[in-house]
């Protein structure tokens, strides 16, 4: 399937980027604030505390054995301690990432299906209302701020016409199931708990569709557009002629090709979340990273912020790195290119 | 077909393109004359009047201090459209500055540029953000210069392509033969030929801008309160949004028609200038 050099190259890169990754988080928590150890014990502490501060987090030392530490610190799991909570911050994001994990996998799940329904529909009925439709949808998606559709969707959804919750993970005083994944959903079906698994959506739906709409716009034009260049293709105009079905065409043969250029999007996409994430956490109260990460900007909490910034680096990393291999696997032209 | 004729005629079929002009333009009118326009002053403070709903004195309500939302939005434009402009402009700057030294040098300062490039490329870009603006400290022009050199190598890679492809040009080897320094090469044959694609990407890139300084306040580390900054003003209305829904719902509103208006402009633009990528 992947020739041995590929993948031996793949991982070099995969590699190579990662070390990019930790060199920025370094340089951005070591070298550029004035003062790590000042930020970390504050404005009024002594002069002795502040130089015992700097021997503890290592900054008497020269900056290439620092990035050593760090970089093994980071190896072992060690991201510091919380300037807040004074917890491991491996620990808190560790805590936090499944609620995360399972708001951006929902908003994904939307984003994809509806965004690769209305894109097909505007390609097939190009030039009339639904591609019109289409246009709108994506237009005001891509530049709707996210926080203001999160705030506008409470004031309907919640005041006016009180069908979602404003904020949580589940209903007050229902228990969490047992923990298996973190994620409430997966774990209440797993417990066979069906009243946690229909609260947990109901809490997800808001966040998700929110956080869903601006990247199912974006998922939306690249499959119209590349969808009305599949459409145009000689082998679509020889199977019209040779009289088989226009549903059979657009779905077997146009679809399937149409939609290489999405898994890119795709995977791209749940790194967006990601980062969108911080946002819609914020405006539901969702007790994820995104969360963490934001009251932690209050309280200029740096390993905090850092510890956040490099995980969900990792993440997008690793995102594209599978993206990039799912790609040669459904594409046999970029294979054949490869060898 | 001239560019100015090219442009009038897509203004006048194209009616998405002349409705994206004619917001960006009363967007830039509105920010020019909002001291002119404004019926109050944007940070006085009138506590009995405050969280007002919309009416004739108040035509967007007031906010928790009493401000009059209308006069705020008003100078939010002011503040919104300037960072958007300036984050375009530095970002555009240092990308055509790097990449054109990356794509003419090639070997060595090549690879260095591009890696740093890729490396800032392989972060989500409002995470990379976030940690820069907490790094330099919290403020507007701190969250500026992170989104800002977030942007940079988006110019430098579409930069550096451009030169490698025009370097090949007759023209720039004659230069070349003749004895002309690199410096005066890239300023006087290099960069006017690209323009074209930079305009482009600047034009569709504001609305992107604004949109993540305005988040960036939104989270607490942009413009700081009293500023009358959209995002700011959207998370200072958190806490009473919901039952005062003008509070929020205007200065978000003014954000996405500005957006809207940037967009729709931005892709006229890419056909104005660049016709060959004109989508069906």
């Amino acid at each position: 399937m992947f020739s041995f050099h590929y993948i031996r190259n793949q991982i070099i890169h995969l590699l190579l980027v990662l070390i990019g990754v930790s060199i920025i988080t370094f340089a951005l928590s070591h070298v550029i604030p004035g003062d790590p150890a000042r930020m970390m014990v504050g404005d009024k502490a002594s002069a002795a505390t502040l130089a015992r501060a700097r021997v503890e987090l290592g900054l008497d030392r020269p900056l290439t054995e620092q990035y050593y530490k760090y970089v093994t610190g980071l190896m072992h799991g060690d991201m510091g301690i919380s300037i807040r909570s004074q917890q491991p911050v491996s620990s808190e994001l560790k805590k936090f990432f499944p609620a995360t994990l399972e708001l951006t996998l929902s908003a994904m799940i939307l984003a994809v299906i509806f965004g690769i329904i209305l894109g097909v529909v505007a390609a097939v009925h190009r030039n009339k209302w639904p591609d019109h439709l289409c246009r709108i949808v994506s237009l005001i998606g891509v530049s709707t701020p996210l926080f203001w559709s999160g705030v506008v969707a409470l004031i309907i959804f919640y005041k006016w016409i009180p069908i979602f919750p404003a904020s949580g993970r589940l209903d007050t005083f229902m228990t969490p199931p047992p923990q298996v994944t973190g994620m409430y959903i997966l774990d209440g079906l797993f417990a066979g708990q069906m009243d946690v698994v229909l609260s947990a959506i109901h809490h997800l739906i808001l966040p998700a569709v929110c956080l869903a709409y601006v990247q199912l716009a974006i998922i939306a034009r690249q499959v119209r557009s590349s969808m009305i260049d599949v459409l145009e293709e000689d082998y679509i105009r020889t199977a019209r002629s040779c009289g088989i079905p226009t549903r059979r065409i657009l779905y077997h043969y146009a679809l399937k090709n149409a939609l290489l250029p999405t898994v890119t999007i795709a995977g791209l996409t749940l790194a967006d979340l990601l980062s969108g994430a911080i946002i819609t956490e914020t405006i539901f109260a969702w007790p994820g990273m995104g969360k963490y990460v934001v009251e932690a900007i209050t309280f200029l909490d740096f390993p905090a912020i850092m510890g956040f910034t490099m995980i969900v680096s990792c993440v997008y990393v690793f995102i594209n790195f599978i993206v990039d291999m799912l790609y040669r696997f459904l594409d046999p032209q970029i294979r054949e290119v490869d060898k | 077909m001239t560019f100015t004729e090219r442009a009038l005629k897509i203004l006048k079929y194209n009616r998405l393109t002349a409705i994206g002009a004619g917001i960006v333009l009363l967007v830039i009118l509105v920010g020019v004359f909002a001291p002119v326009i404004a019926p109050y002053d944007p940070n006085v403070i009138d506590v009995p009047h405050r969280l007002g709903a919309p009416a004739l004195k108040h035509l967007f309500g007031t906010d928790e201090m009493g401000r009059d939302i209308f006069t705020r939005v008003l100078y939010g434009c002011r503040i919104s459209v300037s960072v958007g402009i300036a984050i375009v402009c530095v970002s555009a700057f240092f990308g055509i500055l790097f990449g054109s030294i990356s794509g003419y040098a090639g070997g060595k300062v090549d690879n260095v540029i591009m890696s740093i490039s890729d490396m800032v490329l392989s972060f989500p870009s409002m995470v990379l953000a976030l940690a820069l603006t907490a790094s330099l400290g919290l403020g507007l022009f701190n969250t500026m210069l992170a989104v800002s050199i977030v942007k940079i190598p988006v110019y430098v890679r579409l930069v550096r392509g451009q030169v490698l492809s025009l370097k090949q040009r007759q023209y720039v080897k004659a230069a070349r033969t003749f004895g002309a320094p690199p410096f005066w090469i890239i300023w006087k044959h290099i960069i006017p030929n690209s323009l074209t694609p930079i305009m482009v990407q600047m034009t569709l890139g504001l609305g992107d801008a604004i949109l993540m300084a305005a988040s960036m306040s939104f989270i607490g580390l942009g413009a700081q309160p009293p500023t009358p900054e959209w995002g700011a003003m959207v998370n200072s209305a958190r806490a009473y949004a919901i039952d005062q829904w003008w509070y929020a719902a205007f200065p978000g509103l003014s954000i996405l028609v500005t957006v809207v208006g940037f967009n729709l402009l931005g892709d006229g633009i890419r056909d104005i200038l660049d016709p060959k990528s004109k989508q069906g």
